[in-house]
């Protein structure tokens, strides 16, 4: 059973919620939430943070509603408040960190919490393996790169963000996006030499 | 091709992958991937690259998918945030719990504040500086809102606080007069004070005051101390009292320099004293010369103002005279008045000029028995009189007029003197001290505006001013009290002759 509300549109529903209707509030945040949590995730390797990280977002969009100028999509907006969110979550963390609060010396942005679903995918053993190695070493040239150049993979190959929509995201000009991208991608590519010389197609 | 070039080239392969290039730039890189082929394998090489990730990026991880509670979640959080009743760890909560955190913390600050301030207050010890300080004007001239009055002396709002510092200045050694914190203030030389707990004015605020106020670089420590002292307070045209702050200022010493001589910051300072208790008071006039005595006739009629009908009323005097002696009256016989202060010495005539001048000579020089019958007839043996006196000494007189006056009418005839350039000082009358003073003839001399002390007095005796007529000067003027005293105090004017010597400069 749907409600009337699923078929408004994204200002409209933002329209609804600025009139007094504050529950039509839920319907952007079902629209939105598998996004921004997918993003999160992809930022964020605390699997207990994502969850926390995301639910602020939304209700950070939800108070700045009245700020919101339409002259972008929602959903930019939505993930620019993630990603600003994001970069809150790491920077406290890596403030804890260095208090030693977090102790144990784990790495910061360890991607040991992004084990993949391995489950289902009908390829052979080896093909599997070789698979599973390569994404254990693209992952670890990731976790390598730093935030700016992570972030900028992350919307663009992970979240698919056109230039536009990363530049507005970040807050920054298309073309700095475009060559930021690019130096990102040469830096795994750099990093994934040796199998990418042996698999090479 | 150069590595910038290169890597130009690979930034058009990876946009052209992400469909992000125009046709210019697309032409652009097909001409340059057909013409290097290494260019051809690196952009093969990258193209691999952005496929494993967004492969990668097409793959699930661990929550990369919303709860099926989390909207309703959500939901909750933003109803309690509406209505105020969320947990304090919700994050519409968080300016509102920080600002219930600050809030103690502030209030706590603020209270040690207070309470700093109130025990610095309380451990400070009184002094007229602060108040000194805030009164001065720019002019040189300040006026103390309390005061009242237009000649009497100064009192300190604040007994106590007069008695705590009078009892510091004296056991430091530097009383000070009235008269130099008088002179001082009307100068308009005001010195920056400071706190000051053991009742020292700081050295360097009384060095200020002294070159402002233009005194003799001769003067010493004393005197810089004691100027410190008037340079708390400021009068404006010698009526009004700088109130609080003129209880230092009393300790202002006028003749500083002649430590040597007397002690005159003591007993200027207890003369002030003596004079608020209404006990005997010596003006002692310098003259240049003893012609200049007649300079004095006036004397022989004034009369003091009547006192406002409020003040009228008179209270005990020593010799019970409550009016205006009249000249016969004015005679101070020591038999027909009281022991007054100068009791040993014969009393002046009842006209000026009569007795004193014969009196006057006869000390001086022994050699002219004849008197001044009237003010007019001083000119007439004059110099024989001045000849008689040793050039390298000044000389006192016994005392030439002698009246029991109201602190009132004492600061009005203060005030004639001040009006008609006449040099003046107050000296306690303790017979031992004036002869001491006298025999010296130190400590006489006031400030004046020169900015110097004209009579300065060298050990010799020399004045050391700047030539400076000796009959100018500005007569100091005591601060005047909240309430006036109206008993009567007996005053005797004598003279104080300077010697040749000074007179020459």
């Amino acid at each position: 059973m749907t409600r009337p509300e699923e078929s408004m549109d994204d200002f409209a529903c933002i329209d609804a919620c600025l009139s007094g209707r504050t529950e039509v509030f839920s319907v952007l945040v079902e629209r939105y939430q598998d996004r921004v949590h997918a993003l999160v995730a992809r930022m964020i390797s605390d699997r207990e943070a994502i969850r926390d990280v995301a639910q602020e977002t939304f209700l950070l969009a939800f108070r700045g509603l009245r700020t919101f100028q339409r002259d972008a999509s929602f959903m930019t907006w939505l993930y620019r408040i993630a990603f600003n969110v994001c970069q809150s979550e790491r920077r406290r963390r890596v403030r804890l960190r260095r208090i030693g609060a977090f102790g144990s010396g784990a790495p910061a942005e360890s991607d040991e919490d992004h084990e993949p679903e391995v489950a289902d995918r009908g390829s052979a053993p080896s093909d599997r393996i070789e698979e599973d190695e390569r994404r254990e070493l693209l992952n670890a040239a990731i976790a390598e790169l730093d935030d700016e150049q992570r972030d900028i993979l992350v919307l663009r190959d992970f979240r698919s963000l056109s230039y536009q929509e990363i530049a507005e995201v970040l807050d920054c000009p298309v073309g700095t996006v475009r060559s930021r991208l690019f130096r990102a991608r040469a830096e795994v590519r750099k990093r994934l030499e040796p199998m990418l010389g042996g698999t090479d197609r | 091709m150069s590595e910038s070039e290169r890597d130009r080239i690979l930034e058009l392969v990876s946009a052209r992958l992400d469909g992000e290039l125009t046709a210019e730039e697309a032409a652009e890189l097909e001409r340059a991937l057909a013409e290097s082929p290494e260019l051809v394998r690196e952009a093969e090489s990258l193209e691999s690259t952005v496929a494993w990730l967004t492969e990668e990026g097409g793959r699930r991880v661990p929550g990369d998918r919303a709860e099926p509670d989390f909207a309703t979640s959500v939901m909750d959080r933003i109803g309690a945030d509406e209505s105020g009743a969320s947990s304090s760890s919700a994050p519409s909560e968080r300016p509102r719990f920080r600002f219930s955190r600050w809030l103690p913390m502030v209030s706590l600050a603020a209270s040690i504040l207070l309470a700093a301030v109130f025990i610095f207050d309380a451990t400070r010890p009184p002094t007229g500086h602060f108040e000194a300080d805030s009164m001065a004007k720019d002019d040189g001239l300040a006026q103390s809102e309390k005061s009242s009055g237009d000649d009497g002396l100064a009192e300190s709002e604040l007994p106590d606080e007069a008695d705590f510092q009078r009892k510091q200045a004296q056991e430091d050694g530097w009383a000070a007069s009235s008269e130099a914190k008088f002179v001082n203030a009307k100068k308009g030389d005001l010195a920056d004070s400071a706190p000051e707990r053991d009742g020292l004015v700081e050295r360097s605020l009384a060095k200020n005051a002294r070159s402002k106020g233009g005194l003799s670089s001769e003067s010493g420590d004393r005197q810089i101390r004691a100027l410190g002292y008037a340079s708390d307070a400021a009068e404006t045209d010698g009526a009004d009292a700088a109130g609080r702050a003129a209880t230092r200022g009393r300790r202002a010493a006028y003749d500083s320099e002649d430590t040597d001589v007397e002690t005159p910051s003591e007993s200027t300072n207890e003369d002030f004293e003596q004079r608020l208790r209404g006990e005997p008071v010596v003006l002692e006039i310098r003259l240049p010369s003893v012609e200049a005595a007649e300079n004095l006739a006036w004397l022989d009629s004034w009369e003091p103002a009547p006192e406002p009908s409020g003040k009228r009323e008179r209270s005990e005097t020593r010799n019970d005279d409550r009016r205006a002696p009249s000249d016969a009256e004015r005679v101070t016989e020591g038999a027909a008045k009281p022991p007054a202060p100068e009791s040993s010495e014969p009393a002046s005539s009842p006209r000026f000029g009569a007795r004193e001048a014969s009196r006057g000579r006869q000390d001086l020089g022994k050699s002219s028995p004849s008197a001044r019958s009237k003010p007019g007839a001083a000119t007439s043996k004059p110099k024989e009189a001045s000849d008689a006196v040793d050039p390298s000494k000044s000389h006192a007189t016994p005392a030439i007029w002698q009246r029991d006056l109201t602190p009132r009418e004492l600061a009005q005839l203060e005030k004639a003197f001040e009006a008609r350039g006449v040099r003046f000082r107050r000296v306690v009358d303790e017979p031992g001290k004036k002869e001491a003073a006298a025999a010296a003839g130190g400590g006489l001399a006031i400030p004046t505006d020169e900015g110097a002390l004209p009579g300065a007095q060298s050990d010799a005796g020399a004045p050391t001013g700047s030539g400076a007529d000796p009959l100018r000067g500005v007569a100091p003027r005591p601060a005047r009290p909240t309430e006036e005293p109206t008993e009567r105090i007996r005053v005797t004017i004598r003279l104080t002759f300077e010697p040749i010597e000074g007179r020459k400069q």
